[in-house]
Formats: C-alpha cells, structure tokens, sequence
C-alpha cells in the first residue's frame, strides 16, 4: 500500500521554510472563501516557488518524506487556485472554460486524496465531494474518447521502458516528490474515437454550446448558473438530491434541437424527446448548511 | 455486471512454445507463475497490443511481490500498448497455473492493485474493471477462461459468480 503522508509530519524546527509555507496555505484557504481570487493568483508562483525550496532542501537532507509532502502541499497550492479560476470563470458566465478548470481541480484533488492521511485530512475528502456535486451540474453527459497504440513508453523518472525490470516506479505513487507516470514517446497512431459516458479526461466535451450571456439562466448552464449565484462563494457546505420532474415540452420551446436532450439521455433533443409533449428531466434539489 | 466462462483448446505448452516468440522469451515464460496476454488472446491467441494498464500492474506485481515469477507474452523491446481513453479499468489477460495459485489468490493481488491506484477515491467500488482469467494445468489440455466485467466492487464475487455461472450451463 502507498504511504499516506501528513503535512503535520514537518518538523518546523528542520525545516523552518514550513511554517511560512503553512501560514500561505492558510492565507489561501481564506482568500478562496472571501473571494479574493487575486491575491490567490498573484502569489500562486510564489508559494510554489518556496514548495520547490523546501523539496531542494529535504533532498538535500536525505528525507524522501518532506521531498514528497513538500510536492503534496504544491498541489495543495494548485487545488486552490484551480477552484478560484473555476469560480472566476463562472461568475462571467464563461462555462466551458470553467469546466476545464474543475476538471483540474478534481485531478489536483484525487492526488491529495491517495497521498495524504485522510484521518487528519478531513477538509480534503469534503472539497472533493462538493467538487464532484457541482460536476453533476453541468450539461456534459458525453465525451469523446481516442484510443491510441503506443509504441514507445518510457517511466518519467528513470526513462526506461515500463516493461524493463529495473523500473520500479509504479504510476501515480511519489518518489522523491515526483509523480511517476508513463510519457509516450511514439505514437503509432490514433485507430479510432468513441463517444463515451466515463472517459478518463472529461475535459473533451462533445457539445459546444452557444448561449447568451445576458441570459445564463436560459442557457444549458442554467443548473451551474443557479449554484454559483445562490451560493455566493466557493466551498459552502451542500448537499445535492438528485430527483426527477415532469415538465411541459413547451418549457423548451426555444431550446435548439441540436442542444442534448433536457432528459439528460446524452444525445440530441432532434432525437430523443423532441416530439413528446411532457419531458422527465434531471431535478436537482441543492440544500445548504446553515453555517 | 457481465461473467463467463468457458474454455480454451491450449494448454501452457502451446502458449511458450508460439513460433512468433524468441527463444529467450519462450525461455523465461516457462518459468512464468503467471503471464500477462495481450488484449486479444483469447480469441486469436496471438501476439498483439496490450491493455494500458499492463506494464503498471506487470511492476506492481514485481515490486509486491517479489516471489512470483511473472512475465509478459511478448519479446523485450516489442511491447505494443493500446490505451483506450476511458475511465474502465482493462487489465490483460492473466495466465496462471492452478498448480502454482488459486483464483481467490490472483483476485486477491488484483483486488490489493487496484485499491493502491484508487487509494483516497470514493468512488472507487463504482469503477468498472475488465479482466480476464486463464487458468491452466499441467497436464491438461484445455485452459478455463474467466470473464469478468463490472464494478471493482464485485471482483471479490467472481469464485461464486464462476461457480453459479457454471451450475447454470450444466443444468
């Protein structure tokens, strides 16, 4: 089993750069909730600057777990300024876009989520629950999914063959506060896409909307629309029921054909509920804590 | 959730002696505890592209444990990967001799590798896995095939869900 790391592990007195590291991830767990994307951004690099330190300085002691904690708080860093650009993003009305940084966000998030001791790391397991509520308010029911014949693969860190016996680098797990993965380094050739429900990237929508701005709530975006604006800011405590509603077809007099069904089907309204006279849709009731 | 079973007309001997294998490779392959196939198998049993998630679990296997001899059907250097980009776990085809190892120990090492990749995630139980089973004996010849597809969560249930599958075909 992977080691599960806690960034209270750091010994403050070794490694003094820690507790101004700690004091930043603070700072930006606050500037996330009161909205102030800015300061996030401009100290972004910064903070990764001084995690980078703090990974020269473990490694130079020797300490494969600081090097590996030092890398998890860099996400962390990461985590946060995703959600912001999310936040950001959808505040303009700019739905695409945001997608993709949630899309980040959930990537950051599952890294933290396998490394980190989840006992002390409580907030991480709610950050990725909220994170994934809100997925479920996008209309992205299909995506488009390659399949790919690799000839050349070669491990990240020791750049041998991940069929060679000396690599011993498993995908996904950190050594020296890297993340081993496979790069490709030769493509024999892409043999076919497929449009599929559960890709491994969801960032390769299938539909591209076209909507008003001046009127989100009419526009395929109108659930995210509607979360983001009774919401107020990031990370509030919810929970999301996922219910069913009769509603009149009328109701999507204006909806073009070619937009996905509003019964959430995956495929096109021309040819799914298009000539029916009552549609079942996706009825999401979001409730906050009173907190 | 999909399971089947059947069997193969092959037996070890045929898969190490393949013409289209080097002498080193049949070598170490009849030293092999369990062998990883590549996609296709057991249908053409032939050489051919290898799941994504081959060389990951091929190390895992090394690296967890070190005391089974494992090893892939195919030449080194010759390794060809099929990634296909969707969230489903495929795992190659795995051949192992019932002599060596039970169903429930290779469940076991499939169930730990798949636990460590998803470690932290939620919805784990909820991804769906594709795996293959070949399960030889010396001596025999005919391989018996396991099939299974569905929730990882179900992977601990494929002894009982063979042994029902197989009580059904027999009635």
């Amino acid at each position: 089993m992977t080691r599960s790391y806690s960034i209270l592990e750091i010994d403050p007195k070794k490694y003094p750069l820690f507790l101004n590291i700690k004091n930043d991830l603070i700072s930006f767990d606050s500037y996330l909730i009161q909205k102030k994307f800015d300061k996030i951004f401009s100290n972004y690099d910064r903070c990764k600057g001084k995690c980078e330190n703090l990974k020269r300085v473990a490694i130079r002691k020797n300490d494969e777990d600081c090097a590996n904690i030092s890398f998890l708080l860099k996400i962390n860093f990461a985590l946060i300024q995703s959600i912001a650009k999310f936040w950001e993003l959808c505040e303009i009305y700019e739905y695409h876009d945001s997608w993709v940084y949630l899309q980040d966000a959930l990537d950051q998030n599952r890294i933290l989520l396998k490394h980190l001791d989840l006992e002390k790391h409580e907030s991480m397991v709610k950050s990725y629950e909220y994170l994934s509520l809100i997925e479920k308010l996008f209309p992205f029911h299909v995506f488009v999914s390659s399949a790919m014949d690799q000839l050349e693969v070669k491990c990240s860190l020791c750049n041998k063959s991940p069929f060679d016996p000396e690599c011993n680098h498993i995908p996904g797990n950190l050594y020296w506060g890297k993340v081993a993965s496979n790069i490709v380094e030769k493509i024999g050739g892409f043999n076919h896409i497929a449009l599929v429900p559960n890709p491994a990237d969801k960032r390769l929508v299938l539909h591209k909307f076209e909507y008003d701005k001046n009127h989100p709530e009419d526009s395929p975006f109108r659930n995210v629309h509607a979360f983001i604006k009774h919401s107020g800011r990031p990370l509030t405590s919810l929970k999301i029921e996922n219910t069913t509603r009769e509603v009149l077809r009328s109701d999507f007099a204006h909806e073009p054909e070619s937009w996905p069904c509003p019964c959430g089907s995956g495929i096109s309204f021309k040819d799914c509920c298009y000539d029916k006279e009552t549609i079942i849709i996706p009825h999401i009731n979001i409730f906050y804590d009173n907190d | 959730m999909i399971i089947e079973t059947g069997d193969l007309e092959i037996n070890f001997q045929t898969i190490i002696d393949h013409n289209d294998l080097s002498s080193d490779t049949k070598n170490k392959l009849s030293k092999s505890k369990i062998i990883l196939l590549p996609a296709s198998f057991s249908t053409y049993q032939i050489r051919g592209d290898f799941p994504s998630e081959t060389p990951n679990f091929l190390k895992y296997i090394r690296i967890k444990h070190p005391e089974v001899d494992v090893n892939i059907f195919e030449n080194s250097g010759e390794e060809r990967i099929q990634a296909l980009h969707h969230a489903d776990i495929i795992l190659p085809p795995i051949f192992f001799l019932i002599q060596d190892y039970s169903v429930e120990i290779i469940i076991g090492i499939i169930s730990a590798y798949l636990y460590d990749k998803f470690k932290g995630a939620p919805d784990l139980g909820k991804k769906d896995v594709k795996l293959e089973l070949l399960q030889g004996s010396i001596g025999s010849f005919k391989i018996k095939l396991i099939r299974y597809e569905g929730p990882i969560s179900g992977i601990n249930k494929i002894e009982k869900l063979r042994n029902s599958a197989e009580e059904k075909k027999k009635q």
